[in-house]
């Protein structure tokens, strides 16, 4: 990047022109995010590069037919949270997340896993 | 997009800077000197005291105003709401409630409350109890601009790593409010003390330089140490420190600092042994020269610092190189 480059960052600085963004990003999911499980999980757990606050962050998992299939009960420990499944049938499965850090910034996103061989 | 929380966050953390850098300069700078000087006219002491409190309640006035404004528009970007439903469906309380930034301000609307009533206690109380007084308002001001660390990117990292940064943030801020906050009341006692060098030279307002000066060197390379630290953390150890929004701006940030510092070690090479020259010399036409320099070099000082804190603004909504792995390289 040229070092004039910088320069075209002056509107941002007069005008505040930088949007609030994501900073807790996930780091690990289980099941993993995009892999096939052989076993239904008891509960999907994702981790995230910042701790979370419980009240504004949300966790849902749903089915190829866009039904919930998560137990709602979201749990936030630290950079974790987790929600309980129950009897996941073999499939594809959307897990859905919106979080907010602690330094108050929202972030969301979502990724697939299947169950079955 | 404008961003409100960019202006809000700039509006509170120059309050934050002033209400502590006037307790700074009270407790480091002037208030020594008075202990100290024997002939000291009595009204000049009498009025820089009565310039701090009004510095401290103008940093009041502006900072808890904006303290509401931040929790309100940080509210209602979290519930994704307009302001006025933020406030109605109760967003904004379990902001309050409920989160860690919310506890923060709790404390922090505690600490602006207990500096209020002491500054009027102040004003009412015997000279024995003056001092007691002082040093527990200027802690409450040390807290109330402190605890901002938990309001910023630091309160979120994850370890021991965390817990560094956290510190590091505190210094920085303590470090600029002794600084940037100092220059304020720094340049209303020039203001003040002109006049009265203008008709005798004396050696007083020279001792209140020296000890800024001191107060100054300290502060500056807390600054500068504690600011490394930082964006070690935020800028992935330096590598999205070219390449990425944040790490243009902290450059930004790095170079209006280098500008204060050059300024403010002109201030105290040339300028500061100029002024005690003359004072020596009995001279108050060259006295009065060197003094105005000095004014001006403060006036632009001040100007850069709140440039430096509308960058602090922006930096605060725009996501750190060093929680994400992408570039735009």
């Amino acid at each position: 990047m040229n070092r004039f480059a910088y320069l075209a960052l002056l509107p941002a600085l007069l005008f505040g022109s930088a949007s609030v963004e994501a900073h807790a990003n996930l780091q690990s999911a289980s099941p993993a995010v995009g892999s096939t499980v052989g076993s239904p999980p008891a509960q999907v757990s994702l981790t995230f590069s910042q701790n979370l606050e419980r009240k504004f962050s949300r966790l849902e998992v749903r089915n190829a037919g866009g039904t919930r299939v998560d137990s709602g009960g979201v749990s936030v420990t630290g950079n974790t949270m987790r929600v309980g499944v129950k009897g996941l049938s073999p499939g594809a499965y959307t897990v859905h997340w919106r979080v907010l850090s602690v330094d108050t910034h929202t972030t969301e996103g979502s990724f697939t896993f299947r169950v079955g061989r | 997009m404008f961003d409100p929380l960019i202006v809000v966050r700039t509006i509170h953390f120059a309050a934050a800077i002033a209400v502590a850098g006037a307790f700074a300069f009270s407790l480091f700078v002037v208030e020594p000197v008075w202990s100290g000087a024997r002939s000291l006219p009595p009204e000049m002491a009498a009025s820089a005291r009565q310039h701090l409190t009004r510095l401290v309640w103008l940093g009041l006035a502006f900072a808890v105003p904006s303290g509401i404004a931040w929790l309100l528009v940080l509210a209602a970007q979290i519930g994704d709401v307009p302001l006025s439903d933020a406030l109605r469906d109760g967003t904004a309380w379990a902001v309050l409630t409920d989160t860690q930034f919310g506890v923060v301000w709790e404390l922090r609307a505690a600490l602006a409350l207990v500096l209020a009533a002491l500054l009027l206690m102040r004003q009412r109380t015997t000279v024995r109890w003056q001092r007691w007084l002082r040093i527990v308002t200027a802690t409450s001001a040390v807290l109330l601009l402190g605890s901002l660390a938990w309001a910023g990117h630091a309160a979120a990292v994850v370890g021991i790593g965390g817990s560094l940064h956290l510190l590091s943030d505190i210094a920085h801020l303590l470090a600029a409010g002794a600084w940037l906050g100092g220059l304020v009341p720094l340049l209303l006692f020039m203001r003040q003390a002109e006049s009265a060098l203008a008709q005798q030279p004396s050696a007083l307002p020279c001792l209140v330089l020296n000890r800024f000066s001191a107060l100054g060197i300290a502060a500056v390379a807390t600054v500068a140490a504690s600011g490394l630290v930082n964006a070690w953390f935020l800028t992935d150890h330096m590598r999205g420190l070219f390449g990425t929004d944040y790490g243009a701006l902290i450059l930004i940030k790095s170079g209006l600092f280098g500008i204060m510092f050059c300024i403010a070690s002109i201030n105290r090479v040339r300028i500061t042994p100029r002024i005690a020259a003359a004072v020596e010399a009995d001279d108050p036409v060259l006295a009065i020269s060197a003094w105005r320099q000095l004014r001006t070099n403060t006036a632009v000082e001040i100007a850069i610092g709140l440039v430096i804190i509308y960058v602090v603004g922006v930096l605060g909504v725009t996501m750190p190189s060093g929680h994400t792995h992408l570039s735009f390289l």
